[in-house]
């Protein structure tokens, strides 16, 4: 078709790219300085014995001030110190569900939108099914059936989180498996396998790798939220959620106990969303 | 009726009998011993086995499967261990409350949300844009709970401008009733014209209400600003600038329609999200809905009855989003010809 | 008197001219082509007559009327938009919006320019059977219309709000060809006996030869080319327009005939 060549828009290409990258570079830094802190915690942080099982119980419930930046717990101890330690149980989590789901979920998604016929429509029920429970509910259902802990938050997010993959994955390698390149080189004789890899797989890749991005926050919040309702990490561990849960009810006397930990989620999650929602405008364009 | 509709309605029953084979999944897994669970640690062997035969764990699996989808199509969701009450009782009584505070919610996210993006995409690449998508951002990130914590620590506890915990005063009981129909507080109070009880539960409301709708309002407002911006690059929208009408108009009164469709079908989605963070909600404002049930359950590992909420959720879900199906025939032309 | 006039015109975007007019007219009555290939810069011409070119700097001079576009406030810019100049576009389902019957969006339209009631009732009809077509269209929705119904409908509409000047946007190329030729004779019936000027931008060279009063050569931006249409198909000047015209084996006895399928100027390809 004729479309003139003219853009709609106010703001030149060039400019436009400049400003959604700011957005993602935004996102990537306020995630980078999460990361730095999750990894050196125990350099960094100004009593890092508080991150675990030490308790000061002379010192408990001290608002911030020079000694305490973010003030002290129930039992003495330092709440920045937790908060930092935090961070790691937080990445921690994110890190090995995005990775188990979105393995899962792309090595499903090309089987099904490269395979098609019987293998896709199962696939696709099958993630049908596990998309009709919101992703806090089926980790609740799954946390409460398995003890508490870090491993059962991975496993319960893990398993609600992979059919998203699937289908994102399933969508653009059908699409990716129509086009031309890939035909030729089913006429050349390649073997299916060594098509997916070379030609399916790199292009599914990058929406996923945004989506993966984007979900980063999810993924954080519900693991807090599970951790919250008691059904993921324990003491001494120090995790966001269970950090708010224990100090709720102090909220009104000792407000740091559970802002801190609170905000410390809220950036996290935050800067996930604002990273992946700079690539997804980068990508989409 | 349309041949697509029959067909959604095949793939809707088809996810409901997954959605039972994989909530009864998940129920087996449970480490503990149901029976156990039910008749007690002090229970004697013929007690526990009378458990045992009661709830047919002596049957194989496919056999207890049968079973479990023959009860729950009979009307049987099983009995609460907690309560002792049938679950599908206890959901009845629960699921209005829930549904009061999460449908507040909703329109409180629609209400805000799609001014907010009509406003991002009119100024798109400016200040208000800039504005409205880092706060849906901040809106979407934020912890639900500990949000409910800080705006009651801060509204209710702090400044006394709303009531702290609960649904409605529960004095009014006895000095203005409620009669019940919908069993949903506020719609049968404003039907039965109760102002006492209709104020004071809307009192009630805003607090866990605003908290819920907090994730909502900024999904809808970047999925109105995105589906906006797109809609008004069309050609269609170009005709219609070329017809005199302004940029404000083209977006309101020409683009809105047809982005309204895929913010539409967000809000099932949406809704069934925000019934699960409803739960957390629930239980910091003591609201007496699904949420301060299951986590009763959880609190009691009371497994029927955390099958009943997981299953009536995700069945819920499943009809939410059929209705938005039917809906987008409403609003767009298109998909009722189909 | 002109009803569009165009003097020095240059749009670019950064460095690069997308289009350069020196001098360009229409009046009551007839129907200017401006032909080329994608690219050439004749829909963005088209597009500046109405002011809608944006992310480019636009300089020179376009009126309309008594309207200097470039000059004009924005407000006063949309009411002219519709109601002195109405653009048809190329696809022709594309370019209603999917949600609305015809008739509401004729009825807000013409509420834009101040015709209501009774009135924009009557003008719309009006307008409609003007164009051939059944009252009846105006209740239906763009997808239960077809593609030469919806182009006519274009027509209608700015038939029914006043335009003096249709733009029409490669108004066939996404048509049948015997559609083509039903487009082709409401456009050249309209010019005959209302005196409707028609600005036509098109790379379809055969359907221009059938209605085109006068020829607008356009190439990388700029104009070859330009005069009365028969002098410039049957003593091309310019080796580029001789090009053109070798590529449609059918042109010289085309006269007042419909266009028949012969092969339209090739496409470049546009990613867009």
């Amino acid at each position: 078709m004729t479309a003139p060549a003219l853009p709609v828009f106010r703001r030149t290409p060039l400019r436009r790219l400049a400003g959604v990258d700011r957005l993602a570079v935004a996102g990537a830094v306020l995630l980078g300085i999460v990361v730095l802190a999750a990894l050196l915690a125990p350099w960094i942080a100004p009593y890092p014995e508080d991150g675990g099982s030490a308790t000061h119980p002379l010192e408990a419930l001290l608002p911030p001030s020079g000694a305490h930046w973010f003030g002290t717990d129930q039992v003495g101890r330092d709440v920045l110190s937790r908060v930092l330690f935090g961070a790691r149980t937080s990445l921690l989590i994110a890190v090995a569900v995005l990775a188990v789901s979105g393995v899962a979920g792309v090595i499903l998604g090309v089987v099904a939108g490269y395979a098609g016929g019987w293998a896709r429509d199962v696939i696709m029920r099958v993630t049908d099914i596990f998309l009709a429970f919101p992703a806090l509910l089926l980790s609740l259902a799954l946390a409460v059936v398995l003890q508490p802990s870090v491993t059962t938050v991975i496993v319960a997010i893990a398993v609600t989180w992979w059919p998203w993959y699937a289908r994102l994955t399933a969508s653009v390698a059908s699409s990716v498996a129509t086009r031309g390149f890939v035909d030729s080189a089913r006429c050349l004789g390649v073997p299916a396998p060594l098509i997916v890899l070379r030609h399916v797989l790199p292009n599914s890749l990058t929406p996923v790798l945004v989506q993966l991005s984007l979900d980063g926050g999810g993924v954080i919040l519900t693991a807090a939220a599970l951790s919250y309702l008691g059904l993921g990490a324990h003491e001494p561990t120090s995790e966001w959620g269970l950090m708010v849960q224990q100090g709720q009810s102090l909220f009104t006397t000792d407000w740091w106990v559970v802002t801190f930990p609170g905000l410390a989620i809220l950036v996290t999650a935050f800067s996930f969303n604002v990273l992946g929602e700079g690539l997804r405008a980068r990508l989409s364009r | 009726m349309p041949r697509y509709l029959i067909r959604r309605l095949g793939q809707a029953v088809l996810v409901v009998a997954g959605v039972i084979v994989l909530t009864f999944a998940v129920m087996r897994l449970v480490p503990g011993d149901p029976a156990v669970a039910y008749a007690g640690p002090k229970a004697t062997a013929a007690e526990l086995a009378e458990a045992r035969r009661r709830f047919g764990l002596d049957d194989p699996l496919p056999v207890q499967l049968w079973n479990y989808v023959r009860d729950l199509l009979g009307g049987d969701w099983g009995t609460s261990l907690h309560t002792r009450q049938p679950v599908r009782d206890d959901l009845f009584q629960a699921f209005p409350a829930s549904l009061e505070l999460v449908g507040a919610a909703l329109i409180i996210a629609l209400v805000a949300g799609i001014p907010l993006g009509i406003a991002a995409a009119r100024y798109k690449g400016r200040l208000p844009d800039l504005s409205v998508r880092l706060s849906s951002m901040l809106a979407v990130s934020v912890p639900v709970f500990w949000l409910a914590l800080a705006l009651q620590t801060v509204f209710a506890s702090g400044l006394g401008w709303f009531p702290v915990a609960g649904e409605y005063d529960a004095s009014l009981d006895r000095t203005s009733p409620l009669h019940l129909y919908t069993n949903i507080t506020a719609v049968d109070a404003l039907i039965t014209g109760n102002w006492p009880i209709l104020t004071s539960t809307l009192s009630h409301l805003v607090l866990p209400a605003l908290v819920i709708a907090a994730y909502p309002a900024g999904v809808v407002a970047q999925m109105t600003r995105a589906a906006l911006i797109e809609e008004s690059s069309r050609d269609h929208a170009r005709l219609e600038r070329a017809l005199g009408f302004g940029e404000t108009a083209v977006l309101t009164r020409f683009a809105l329609r047809p982005a309204l469709n895929p913010v539409l079908s967000l809000i099932a989605l949406v809704f069934a999200y925000s019934i699960v963070n409803g739960f957390l909600v629930e239980a910091v404002f003591n609201w007496p809905g699904l949420g301060r049930y299951a986590a009763d359950s959880i609190r009691s590992l009371d497994t029927p009855a955390i099958a009943g909420v997981t299953l009536l959720v995700a069945v819920l879900y499943v009809i939410a989003n059929l209705a938005v199906d039917l809906l987008q025939g409403v609003v767009d032309p298109r998909v009722r010809a189909r | 008197m002109s009803l569009i006039s165009v003097r020095d015109l240059v749009v670019r975007i950064g460095d690069r001219v997308i289009a350069s007019v020196p001098e360009l007219d229409v009046a009551a009555g007839e129907c200017v082509a401006i032909v080329g290939e994608s690219g050439s810069g004749k829909t963005t011409t088209l597009l500046s007559t109405l002011g809608l070119v944006h992310g480019a700097d636009v300089s020179g001079r376009i009126t309309v009327g008594d309207v200097d576009v470039l000059t004009a406030s924005p407000a006063r810019l949309r009411d002219i938009r519709g109601s002195r100049a109405a653009l048809v576009m190329q696809s022709p389902q594309a370019a209603l919006n999917p949600t609305m019957r015809l008739g509401t969006l004729m009825r807000r339209a013409l509420a834009r320019h101040g015709v209501k009631g009774a009135d924009a009732r009557e003008r719309a009809e009006e307008g409609v059977r003007a164009v051939l077509l059944d009252p009846e269209i105006l209740r239906r929705y763009p997808h239960q219309v077809s593609g030469g119904q919806a182009q006519r409908f274009a027509i209608a509409l700015a038939l029914a709000l006043g335009a003096q000047v249709v733009l029409a946007d490669e108004p066939t190329s996404a048509l049948d060809v015997t559609v083509q030729a039903e487009v082709v004779a409401v456009l050249r019936r309209l010019r005959d006996e209302r005196g409707l000027a028609v600005l036509l931008v098109s790379h379809d060279l055969a359907l221009v030869s059938t209605i085109a009063d006068r020829v607008v050569v356009m190439r990388d931006g700029a104009v070859v080319e330009s005069g009365p249409a028969a002098e410039v198909f049957t003593r091309p000047r310019d080796p580029y327009t001789r090009e053109l015209i070798a590529a449609v084996p059918a042109l010289p006895d085309a006269g007042p005939a419909l266009p028949d399928a012969g092969p339209a100027l090739p496409e470049r390809a546009e990613g867009s």
